[in-house]
């Protein structure tokens, strides 16, 4: 939404330029994949290293 | 009364005394406050008559934990079945099969677990099912096995139990207390000739004791004070040895019971205590317990320093504690703080270093001159540089031709190639320096038309030396010119890279197709004359021939054509901003979240709310200030290493700029600085206090956890979609708005967009916690359903990772949709507008310096070629859109 206002309003505000709305489908969906990718990274590397700590020693901590 | 229900002649038993302890962890802080507290109610209703304490006590726990009788079931179903699989496991741990389930679920799920009560007799049952269940454990669930077993090694006390020596010592304080009760814990009663003074503590009383330094929250264990008709004993009072328990029954008894019922005589009517001042004025009890708990918790040493603040010892004692003790999670705050500042820094260098480079650029090439005679892209006539010359006023006046042209060994570097009569002039000093110009034979320099003076660097990086051929992609093909000089430094080396060829003005336009022409013309005023009325003589005198600007105006139109790489920069800025504060924000919340418990703990031995709040600003002030200096050597480092691909995308969509030279924004590293710093700060004010909102004992309580309000914040979602609507009110903005009020105000209302995803994130995240349980409902994998469980189950924090990674792959987005937008828009107005199939330009995407224009022979050539239909010439005037020229 707000690369639509930039587009639609801002842009025409600040310089005049009139553009067309255009969607970056395939760009985005890239990202999100890549985003989706890194999250579940971010997620397993720590999951994996605490798997790695006994038992006893998370328990004492 | 027995044993088991809580109560034994005179004395209530509480906490450890009493067992109520998580037998896998040991812990028992929170038991011990939840049991004083239900302790202090039934002691209540004892006195008022209502209900009998060996009644009333043993009922209340049982409501209180009802499942604690579960794990003795559970254990001896294990036993008695004596298989035990993963998929039982989940049906356990979701609590389909009943009291059992739920014990199993509590432990899995973290929360409040049943097994918190287990009396001191009832451990003796658990002892004993313990060795059979775990030999059978062992054999069929390694995972649980090695659970249990190591819970068992850790905590071999809680496994082993003593409550005989519990109950023998209460009957003995209970029976000979002069009052009719006596709550009882093991620092009074446990520890008492066990461990003594300054001996082994408990496990509560360890845990208390870690962040401030063991041996030093211990006192007396057997000390005993108060009056009337509650005698507080030992651990539940405050010169007992574990204060946490001390604080909170004093609490308990004196103010929350006591305020709700109004009957129960509460601890502040008994005798002045001498260490809680109970009975005294409040100043003087304020006094006395301010030095009571800075002997107790920081040591005798602090009376000789009353000086230092309590905060400064909390820093010195606590925090540093901490810090040494999670060394890792405060290095990955101060990254986190790093990460924030070092986005806006180099984001903030690399704006500064593109526009200065740009900047430069411009300068250098108008060198020392006042005004610029010009004709648009149709060129300055050459004879108009004689009349200019002989204007009064005039010091001197220099015909350029300048253009950016193509290596043709190396099409993808372009060369600037600047034709005047530099060796003649002295206006030029600054570009090319006499001393730095090596020109072995002037004379053939000059004499032949293809003589080139080229940088050091561009002879370098070309391999190329002194009395080599260049090959040029010019607008009539390919041309050969000759190096015939070397410059080694000036100004010159400053521009593009060093990527700069110099010729003699006629050879320069020889080759590059100019004619008579001239791009422009440098004309310098005499000394003492005033360049305004020199302006207006120049500007009569070539009238309707060409204009007459001031030289700098040149690089004002240029920064005008650069207007949208800036905003694009600003709102980059903008969003660098935004995002290095969501991870600040983030970053420093769930460090401070992840204390809850210490600062529970410190709240309840007696420091006030207000000094945490101070404690957690202040200590995550310090580490947000060593992260943000990180971070700001690592924003210079970013900076430097992201300068050039940058200055590159901008040399391709704008014009030729080389940002290699580095530049620092000292306002951006005051924007940085503060943003992070601020953004820690902040975070670490509204988490502290979000924490110390929630009562202690609920924040003690081993399975402490934020519960899911469930559903959807309707509030929230209503604010957040008023601010997205929010969004467009910049439509309304009137058009003559200045840059500074139009950028400002396309930032407040992205601001607000994001706002509003920081505000809906929460419900984001429960909204699909609640999707994920229901896409799970039938599923039978173990790990998918504890994930749907356990992904609302703090939506506060997990909303805060939402809202770093939303407004990340916001600023992706928009960068993303608005390059699309420009070049879909581009693309098809060059459609509409030529309806061609295909178009030749000259290479110049802004005609700022100008470009060889093209010939006639080359459109004729470009007709000749087989299936072209025809060739329009167009030419757009300077300024305007990229230029297409076609022949």
């Amino acid at each position: 939404m707000l690369g639509a206002q930039i587009v639609l309003v801002s842009l025409r505000l600040v310089t005049g330029w009139q553009l067309t709305l255009t969607f970056p489908g395939m760009e985005l969906l890239i990202g999100l994949v890549l985003v989706a990718l890194i999250s579940a990274a971010a997620g397993y590397v720590p999951a994996r290293i605490a798997t790695r700590r006994s038992a006893q020693a998370v328990v004492a901590d | 009364m027995c044993p088991g229900e809580g109560a034994v002649g005179g004395a209530v038993l509480v906490g450890d005394a009493l067992g109520a302890a998580n037998p896998f962890t040991g812990e028992g802080i929170a038991q011990a406050l939840e049991t004083g507290r239900i302790a202090a109610e039934a002691v209540h209703d004892h006195l008022s008559g209502r209900c009998p304490m060996e009644v009333g006590y043993g009922e209340r726990l049982r409501e209180a934990f009802p499942h604690r009788n579960d794990w003795l079931d559970w254990l001896a179903w294990l036993a008695e079945r004596g298989g035990f699989r993963m998929r039982e496991f989940w049906e356990v741990v979701s609590g389909r099969v009943g009291s059992v389930g739920r014990g199993l679920r509590a432990i899995a799920l973290e929360e409040k677990p049943p097994a918190a009560a287990l009396a001191g007799a009832d451990q003796h049952l658990v002892q004993k099912s313990w060795a059979k269940a775990e030999e059978i454990i062992r054999s069929r669930n390694p995972m649980l096995a090695k659970l249990l077993s190591s819970v068992r090694e850790a905590h071999p006390r809680e496994a082993g139990g003593v409550p005989a020596e519990y109950w023998k010592q209460a009957r003995e304080h209970g029976e000979g207390l002069d009052g009719p009760l006596a709550l009882a814990d093991t620092g009074g009663l446990g520890c008492r000739g066990r461990w003594g003074r300054g001996g082994k503590l408990g496990d509560g009383a360890a845990f208390a004791a870690r962040p401030l330094g063991r041996g030093r929250a211990l006192a007396g264990n057997d000390g005993r004070a108060g009056g009337g008709d509650v005698w507080l004993t030992g651990g539940a009072h405050p010169g007992g040895g574990v204060l946490v328990r001390a604080r909170s029954a004093e609490r308990l008894c004196g103010s929350a019971v006591a305020q709700r019922t109004g009957a129960f005589p509460r601890a502040t009517q008994a005798p002045a205590n001498p260490h809680t001042g109970c009975g005294d004025d409040r100043s003087r009890v304020a006094a006395r317990r301010r030095d009571f708990l800075r002997r107790r918790l920081f040591g005798r040493r602090l009376g000789s320093r009353m000086n230092e603040s309590l905060l400064t010892h909390l820093i010195r004692t606590v925090s540093w504690s901490y810090w040494r003790s999670h060394s890792v999670r405060t290095v990955l705050t101060m990254i986190g703080v790093g990460m924030g500042v070092a986005t806006v820094v180099s984001i903030a260098n690399i704006s500064v270093s593109v526009l200065d480079s740009f900047r430069k650029m411009i300068d250098t090439l108008a060198g020392p001159a006042h005004f610029e005679v010009t004709n648009w892209g149709a060129g300055v006539d050459a004879s108009l540089l004689d009349e200019i010359r002989s204007t009064p006023g005039v010091q001197e006046a220099n015909g350029v031709v300048e253009a950016f042209v193509p290596l043709a060994d190396h099409p993808e570097e372009q060369v600037f190639l600047f034709g005047t009569n530099f060796l003649e002039s002295n206006a030029w000093e600054a570009l090319f320096p006499s001393d730095a110009v090596h020109i072995e034979d002037s004379l053939l320099f000059l004499s032949q038309p293809d003589s080139v003076a080229a940088q050091r660097a561009l002879l370098e990086r070309a391999g190329l030396k002194t009395g080599d051929p260049l090959v040029l992609l010019t607008a009539s093909g390919p041309a050969e010119v000759r190096i015939r000089g070397e410059i080694e430094a000036g100004g010159s080396a400053q521009l593009f890279g060093g990527a700069v060829l110099v010729m003699d003005l006629p050879a320069a336009q020889r080759l590059l197709g100019k004619g008579n022409k001239l791009d422009r013309i440098a004309v310098i005023v005499e000394d003492g004359m005033r360049a305004d009325e020199v302006g207006e003589r120049l500007t009569s005198e070539v009238a309707g021939r060409a204009q007459v600007g001031h030289a700098q105006g040149r690089g004002e139109r240029a920064e005008l054509l650069l207007f949208s790489l800036r905003a694009t920069l600003l709102i980059m800025s903008l969003g660098a901003v935004i995002v290095g504060s969501f991870i600040v924000y983030q970053t420093v919340g769930i460090s401070v979240q992840q204390r809850y418990r210490i600062l529970a703990i410190l709240n309840a031995v007696g420091v006030r709310r207000r000094a945490l709040l101070h404690l957690c600003v202040v200590e995550t002030f310090l580490v947000a200030a060593a992260g943000a200096l990180v971070g700001l050597l690592a924003g210079q480092v970013l900076s430097r290493v992201a300068a050039g691909p940058v200055g590159g995308v901008a040399s391709q969509i704008w014009l030729r700029v080389d940002a290699a030279e580095h530049v620092s924004s000292t306002s951006g590293v005051l924007v940085a600085l503060s943003v992070g710093i601020m953004a820690a700060t902040v975070a670490a004010y509204l988490s502290a206090r979000a924490t110390l909102a929630s009562p202690t004992v609920e924040a003690l309580r081993p399975s402490a956890m934020t519960p899911d309000p469930g559903g959807l914040d309707a509030r929230r979602v209503l604010i957040a979609s008023a601010l997205l609507s929010a969004v467009w009110l910049v439509a309304l903005a009137p058009p003559d708005l200045g840059l500074a009020e139009t950028v400002s105000l396309v930032i407040v209302t992205h601001s607000l967009g994001y706002a509003a995803v920081a505000l809906i994130a929460p419900s984001l995240v429960q909204g699909a916690g609640w999707l994920a349980r229901r896409a799970v409902q039938r599923s039978t994998g173990f790990a998918s359903r504890l994930a749907a469980e356990n992904l609302s189950r703090d939506a506060r924090r997990s909303g805060a990772t939402v809202i770093v990674i939303a407004s990340a792959f916001g600023i992706a987005t928009v960068v993303a949709v608005l390059a699309q937008s420009f070049e879909n828009s581009w693309m098809t107005w060059i459609r509409q507008r030529f309806a061609a199939d295909l178009y030749v330009g000259h290479g110049e995407r802004v005609q700022l310096i100008a470009g060889p224009p093209m010939t006639r022979d080359l459109g004729e050539r470009i007709g000749a070629v087989e299936g072209v239909a025809a060739v329009e010439p167009i030419r757009t005037p300077e300024g305007a859109w990229p230029v297409l020229s076609l022949d």
